[in-house]
């Protein structure tokens, strides 16, 4: 009897332990108003994708990756220099002498004057000396306050977001700043944050090296072309370099467990004629797409139930990229990643979709079929993620060792003005195609397994871009 | 007479083609697009852009307009006082050959002080000789820099403090 009691003591001894561990997890699982999703994928799980902890790249920051699309600086003198490569002219948060220091830090302890001006008045100040950091997504400013735990100044809800933000010699007491979405522009009189800092930065930095842009009406005649910046001459030694996007069959198990992390075991494997190969969870609530081009698009069956802000979001979707990077071999190098359009869906918990650009030696990488890296963060949880990350070469033995003279952007339009304007179903002249750019930059342009160094350009009407070798101004697909 | 007529008629035209060559004629291929006729640049340099819309070698040349005043006697023992535009290079003329029906010759002049310019676009023939010449005059004067210039100031300063600190205390 004593031993049949004992058991029976043991058993329900075991019982209580794990009913009460059960309980604690079920508290947590409703505390934390978790999904399934949270509990079961690569979130909590680090063991997958690298096969050593030290592989993993470290973690980026916000500050890294939300950056301005360029930086231009007003000479004064009707020229200006256009920096894409902007984290080093952005500079760091920690320095308070930075760009980025100075504009998140504008306005504190201040009284301030806010003001709206007119476009031509925005525009006029900055053909004085003057630095200009421009978005191509808007900066939602109360967010970013937040973000970083600091008080907003009084009256910065009038300037919702932020599309360009920047200081002009002709108001140094002055921050300009202009919210595209509501196409309005602000100048924000903020004491003296904008003089010293001016003349700080342009005795730090030396821009005689750099390239002169102008704006294309300045090549056209007056009246004629846009405010678009297109550089006057340039040297580059940019070159083609190879660049792989094929995919390893045999790593595709190790990046698929990367995002279903336990449930792996329960997920199927189809694999389709063309090379393609999909991971699927339940009846294709989560799925994950191995593509036959090296891409990789994954889809999570269930949203979350949080709202983040948008700088919250953005971390998110950083750090999810960050543990779902491929791993190049053979010397190649993965491009880093930049912010370069974002949209916010307000529906329900709210979706905020970010796509990214790529660059590799401070040159951005064009995709012809649209944005390579893309992630949707949906009630606080990634719901949806798509990269194309190439594996990029070192220069090759016979590249460049000297810059040599682009094709000048501006004989690149005048060479390619009629198929343009075919590609715009209309005849027009030089002038009135140039009327309707709305971008020329320069980089590489990823194709048929290499970088090339191309001149993009992009014109309203055009839901493609088009590219132009940097060197010959040949089309890329025009004929 | 018979015979007079037509040597002096040879005569006439040989001496007014002469003439003619003295005043070389415009390229009409040749457009100087910036800066604008007649207009005036506020600034320490100066963009010349040429629009070429023929397969064509072109020089480009900027001169300074300066005033060289000269006395001299006259005949009549009088002392004549004259007044002459000398205009002075300053940068080598460059050359320029498009290969295309439509290219730009784009140059940025440096440390260009107030004054004015005379550009001078010459079209090159076979013969490496000017066949056309082009050219603008532009006036270069220096950029006021006043918040004024730009933005006004006080009333709408003090008016937008003032909308701020009655939100401040009676919310939006």
């Amino acid at each position: 009897m004593d031993k049949r009691t004992s058991i029976k003591e043991t058993i329900k001894s075991i019982v209580i332990v794990v009913l009460t561990l059960s309980t604690i997890l079920l508290l947590y699982v409703f505390w934390k108003d978790l999904s399934f999703n949270q509990l079961s994928f690569s979130e909590i799980d680090l063991d997958f994708g690298f096969g050593d902890e030290e592989e993993m790249p470290a973690e980026r920051l916000v500050e890294d990756i939300a950056l301005p699309s360029a930086i231009i600086i007003g000479t004064g003198e009707g020229d200006y220099f256009v920096k894409t490569d902007t984290k080093e002219l952005y500079g760091s948060p920690e320095d308070p002498s930075s760009l980025v220091s100075v504009i998140c830090g504008f306005g504190k302890g201040e009284e301030l004057f806010i003001e709206e001006i007119s476009e031509e008045q925005y525009k006029e100040a900055y053909k004085y000396k003057s630095v200009r950091a421009v978005f191509n997504y808007l900066v939602p400013i109360l967010d970013y306050y937040k973000f970083k735990g600091e008080k907003a100044f009084s009256g910065v809800e009038d300037v919702s977001n932020l599309s360009e933000i920047g200081f002009s010699e002709v108001a140094k007491d002055s921050v300009l700043a202009y919210d595209a979405q509501q196409n309005r522009y602000f100048r924000i009189v903020t004491g003296e944050t904008g003089s010293d800092w001016m003349d700080t930065f342009f005795a730090a930095h030396d821009f005689s090296e750099e390239a002169s842009y102008y704006p294309l009406e300045a090549f056209l005649g007056e009246g004629n072309g846009t405010d678009v910046m297109v550089p006057m001459y340039m040297e580059s030694d940019m070159t083609v370099r190879e660049a792989s996007l094929g995919r390893d069959p045999a790593a595709d198990l190790i990046r698929a467990k990367a995002f279903f992390g336990k449930t792996f075991d329960f997920v199927r494997k189809i694999e389709e004629a063309g090379g393609k190969v999909i991971y699927m969870y339940g009846y294709g609530e989560t799925t994950l797409i191995l593509a036959e081009d090296g891409s990789i698009e994954y889809k999570a069956g269930e949203s979350g139930r949080q709202t983040l802000n948008y700088f919250e979001a953005l971390d998110t979707a950083i750090k999810f990229i960050d543990r779902h990077e491929p791993v190049p071999t053979g010397g190649a190098v993965l491009p880093g990643i930049r912010l370069e359009k974002s949209s916010i869906d307000d529906s329900g918990y709210k979706t905020y979709r970010f796509e990214f650009s790529q660059m590799v030696g401070g040159e951005e990488i064009f995709f012809k079929d649209g944005p390579s890296v893309v992630v949707e963060v949906s009630g606080g949880v990634v719901s949806y993620f798509y990269a194309k990350r190439p594996f990029v070469a070192e220069p090759s033995a016979d590249a460049k060792q000297a810059k040599e003279p682009v094709f000048a952007a501006i004989n690149t339009i005048a060479a390619n003005y009629e198929s343009i304007a075919q590609m715009l179903g209309e005849e027009l002249t030089m002038e009135e195609v140039a009327q309707r750019l709305t971008s020329v930059k320069y980089g590489y342009l990823c194709e048929e397994g290499a970088l090339s160094p191309v001149w993009e350009i992009k014109a309203a009407g055009l839901n493609e871009s088009l590219y132009f070798d940097l060197y010959t101004a040949k089309s890329y697909g025009l004929d | 007479m018979k015979r007079i007529l037509p040597v002096l008629a040879l005569v006439l035209v040989l001496l007014f083609s002469s003439v003619s060559m003295a005043f070389a004629d415009t390229d009409p291929y040749i457009s100087i697009v910036n800066p604008s006729a007649d207009s005036t640049v506020y600034s320490s340099s100066l963009l010349v852009s040429v629009k070429v819309t023929k397969v064509e070698t072109i020089t480009v040349s900027v001169a300074k307009e300066s005033t060289v005043v000269t006395t001299a006697a006259g005949i009549d023992g009088n002392i004549e006082t004259k007044t002459s535009k000398v205009y002075t290079n300053i940068a080598e003329a460059e050359s320029f050959t498009s290969t295309n029906t439509l290219s730009y010759y784009t140059k940025k002049f440096e440390n260009v002080s107030p004054g004015t310019y005379k550009i001078t676009v010459n079209t090159i023939g076979g013969d490496k000789k000017a066949i056309y010449t082009t050219t603008r005059t532009v006036k270069v004067a220096t950029k006021e820099t006043t918040e004024s210039a730009v933005f006004s100031t006080g009333q709408s300063g003090t008016l937008t403090f003032l909308q701020n600190l009655l939100k401040t205390i009676f919310g939006d």
